[in-house]
């Protein structure tokens, strides 16, 4: 469970600082690395720009996607994610505080595998987030590293 | 029935009397002048009386000069013979002239027979000898001669009035007769002449067949006879032919017995007054013709054409065509009139579409103005309530995060106080986001359109309770809901109304230890009405018109959780689907929420 990654691409800081706080709180301890737009998540998945040179075949196990981001939105990074032949099959997760029914099927629609809404509430925040960790990372079967 | 029919029966009857009155005229006319020429036949027969009259005494006047001839006062028998013989000659309507001595012996004779023949018998002798009548007249048919004549006989006197000789002169009836009867036969007349005993003196034509019989006896002998009451009579069979008579004695002479008969065969009597009459309802049908033809053309010129253009201009101008016009040429009068009176009135309307036309242009131009406004101003909300959703949960949940961090991390450097605070801005936090969705449902079903459907109310209500029960398991109120409740609206709104209703219902009688909540349906007004009651903390109908004002609240938020938009967002809900909501309510008894959806149609 350790070699397991969680790429978060969250903007907003304190939302960040809080997942992860929450991510640890419930003892789920892999390596989450923090993309803080749209471009520095593409950048990392794909191995340009400031992450020009990482090794492209190791991939996250799930990436939270927030919608709302500056420079290409969430949904454009699904996009393109879905469309990279390295990273089609990524688990993604959207998660945002959105509840609008169209970014929900958008979401969907361009391929997410799960969309979570954050609730305002910090326990139901942390009981998400553990149930996301519990699920992604140990009951899900992604498609495996290397294909 | 059509105008044309009705004019034209109107016309029939107009018709019909003067028509019957002339046809009865005609008849009238015809019998009249049937009348006029039995009338005519009578002074026929009464001219040829007179006329042999007058003969007679013409006759007379012969006699009266030759009493005076010297050739006659005489005793040789010849040579007065002779004188009477030219006189004969210059006389040839006789037969024969001669003289009679008082003891009725033949004497002078213009024949110069030289016959011995006595006379004194003879009537006519007589009768001349009589000093009152002193004129002999006699008809007598000569057997042998196989002629009739009329023996005319005058007394010559002595001064003294002793009689000398009796003239006697033969008129020649036939030859008298046939003078005159030739010129007043037509067609199939008959003049005859009969003796007193109804012997045939004289007939035309066919006198030599009928001269010499009798008619003595026969219908006509007894119409000739009779006192001349009637001057004609009709149809008195007489040599096979139907006739009419007319009979006439000799004014003066009548006690001779002889009579003038004139007859025509009643088909030559009635055939100028048929032929008249029939020529005069000849004349009559087709003048009913001609003005029944003409009222024919008349109704379809003037009535059924004039009708007809209005009739198509109308039905033109209904089918939308609204530049129609009847048009030129106008008849005179009423239909003339009307027509132009139509035309003005077709412009007017047609005038008026042209304004409704250009104002409902108009009119659809604004609307689609506002409507791009409105879709303009929805959008707009649209960003907006997005907006929020998004960018004020964000610093809500830093503030709660972080707070809870505290809380957790820091807990044994916070005293009691300083951990109540912070559970103090927790519940704040919270209680703005629950506001924040609140507002953004209520912004949501403002804007959504409406898809109406059939909704199973009862299976909502039932869902609805389940997930309460599932999200609270620590109260268990008892749930009526009476089945089939099914209503037209949308699937989406209903469902957040009866959220809201069962959810308040929920949480106001939380605190029953015997909860009940019913979901039902009445009758308001005659309209179906749904109902969530509650046995729960109820409220006080003093202040039932606050009820469902945004953000009005009738409780402590102590006591009962809430921001106070779920009646309101509930009320959009329901009169968005044009129905009424209401509430009935006593403190501490519970509450009950009515409200109607509009019916279809």
């Amino acid at each position: 469970m350790d070699n397991k990654v969680i790429l978060l691409v969250e903007d907003n800081p304190d939302d960040a600082e809080l997942t992860l706080r929450a991510l640890k709180k419930n003892n789920i301890l892999n390596q989450v690395v923090l993309a803080h737009d749209g471009v520095e998540a593409i950048d990392y998945l794909f191995g340009t720009g400031t992450y020009a040179g990482r090794d492209t075949s190791a991939l996250p196990s799930v990436v939270l996607l927030d919608l709302k981001l500056p420079k290409i939105d969430g949904l454009e990074v699904l996009k393109q994610i879905r469309a990279g032949e390295l990273t089609r099959y990524l688990s993604v997760v959207i998660l945002t505080s959105s509840k609008e029914e169209q970014d929900l099927i958008n979401g969907y629609q361009l391929g997410a595998n799960s969309y979570i809404r954050k609730p305002v509430d910090f326990n139901q925040f942390m009981e998400a987030v553990r149930q996301l960790g519990l699920y992604w990372l140990v009951l899900n079967e992604s498609v495996p590293q290397g294909r | 029935m059509s105008i044309r029919a009705r004019l034209l029966t109107l016309m029939l009857f107009a018709t019909l009397i003067p028509a019957m009155v002339a046809g009865l005229q005609f008849f009238e006319r015809r019998n009249s002048e049937i009348a006029a020429a039995r009338r005519e036949l009578a002074a026929t027969a009464q001219g040829l009386a007179q006329g042999l009259h007058d003969t007679v005494r013409a006759t007379a006047q012969l006699h009266y000069g030759l009493s005076r001839a010297r050739d006659l006062q005489t005793e040789d028998k010849a040579a007065c013979s002779n004188f009477l013989a030219e006189v004969l000659k210059r006389h040839p309507q006789y037969t024969g002239i001669l003289t009679i001595k008082p003891d009725g012996q033949l004497f002078c004779d213009s024949l110069r027979t030289g016959r011995k023949l006595d006379l004194a018998d003879r009537r006519y002798f007589q009768d001349a000898l009589d000093a009152e009548k002193s004129l002999g007249v006699e008809p007598v048919f000569g057997r042998l001669t196989g002629r009739g004549v009329l023996q005319v006989a005058y007394a010559a006197r002595r001064d003294n009035g002793e009689p000398l000789f009796v003239l006697l002169a033969s008129l020649d009836l036939q030859k008298h007769m046939q003078l005159r009867a030739h010129s007043l036969l037509r067609g199939s007349a008959v003049i005859g002449l009969v003796d007193g005993k109804g012997t045939i003196l004289t007939w035309y034509p066919d006198g030599p067949k009928r001269v010499g019989t009798s008619v003595a006896g026969s219908p006509l002998d007894h119409f000739a006879r009779q006192s001349q009451v009637e001057p004609t009579v009709e149809d008195v069979e007489f040599g096979g032919v139907s006739r009419i008579w007319a009979v006439s004695a000799l004014p003066e002479f009548a006690e001779t017995g002889l009579r003038v008969l004139v007859g025509v065969s009643k088909a030559d009597l009635l055939a100028a007054a048929n032929r008249n009459l029939h020529q005069a309802l000849a004349t009559l049908a087709i003048v009913l013709l001609l003005v029944f033809t003409g009222a024919w053309v008349l109704v379809e010129l003037v009535l059924r054409r004039q009708a007809g253009r209005i009739i198509t201009a109308v039905e033109r101008f209904s089918g939308g065509n609204f530049a129609t016009r009847i048009g030129e040429p106008y008849p005179r009068g009423e239909i003339g009139h009307l027509m132009g009176a139509m035309d003005q009135a077709f412009g007017v309307m047609h005038a008026q579409q042209d304004t409704i036309h250009g104002l409902n242009t108009n009119l659809e131009r604004r609307v689609a103005e506002r409507t791009a406004q409105l879709e303009a101003a929805n959008k707009e909300l649209e960003a907006f309530s997005y907006s929020v959703s998004h960018d004020l949960r964000a610093p809500l949940r830093s503030i709660d995060g972080f707070s809870q961090a505290l809380l957790e991390d820091y807990a044994d450097k916070l005293d009691g106080e300083g951990k109540d605070y912070l559970k103090r801005v927790r519940a704040a936090t919270q209680r703005m986001g629950k506001l924040i969705e609140d507002i953004l449902n209520l912004s949501r079903v403002t804007r959504t359109e409406i898809h109406l459907e059939t909704v199973d109310l009862s299976a909502m209500a039932q869902a609805i309770i389940a997930e309460l029960q599932r999200s609270q398991p620590e109260s268990h109120p008892e749930f009526v809901a009476a089945e089939g409740i099914v209503a037209e609206g949308d699937g989406g709104l209903l469902k957040v109304a009866l959220e809201n209703l069962l959810g308040n219902a929920w949480k106001f009688s939380g605190k029953r230890a015997q909860a009940k909540i019913e979901f039902g349906t009445t009758r308001h007004d005659g309209n179906p009405a749904y109902f969530v009651r509650d046995n729960g903390a109820g409220f006080d109908m003093t202040y039932a018109s606050k009820l469902f004002g945004v953000f009005q609240r009738l409780h402590d938020m102590t006591e009962f959780k809430g921001t106070g938009i779920g009646l309101a967002t509930v009320q959009r809900i329901i009169h968005r689907h044009g129905g009424r909501v209401w509430a009935e309510g006593k403190v501490e008894e519970g509450a009950t929420f009515y409200f109607t959806l509009s019916q279809p149609g």
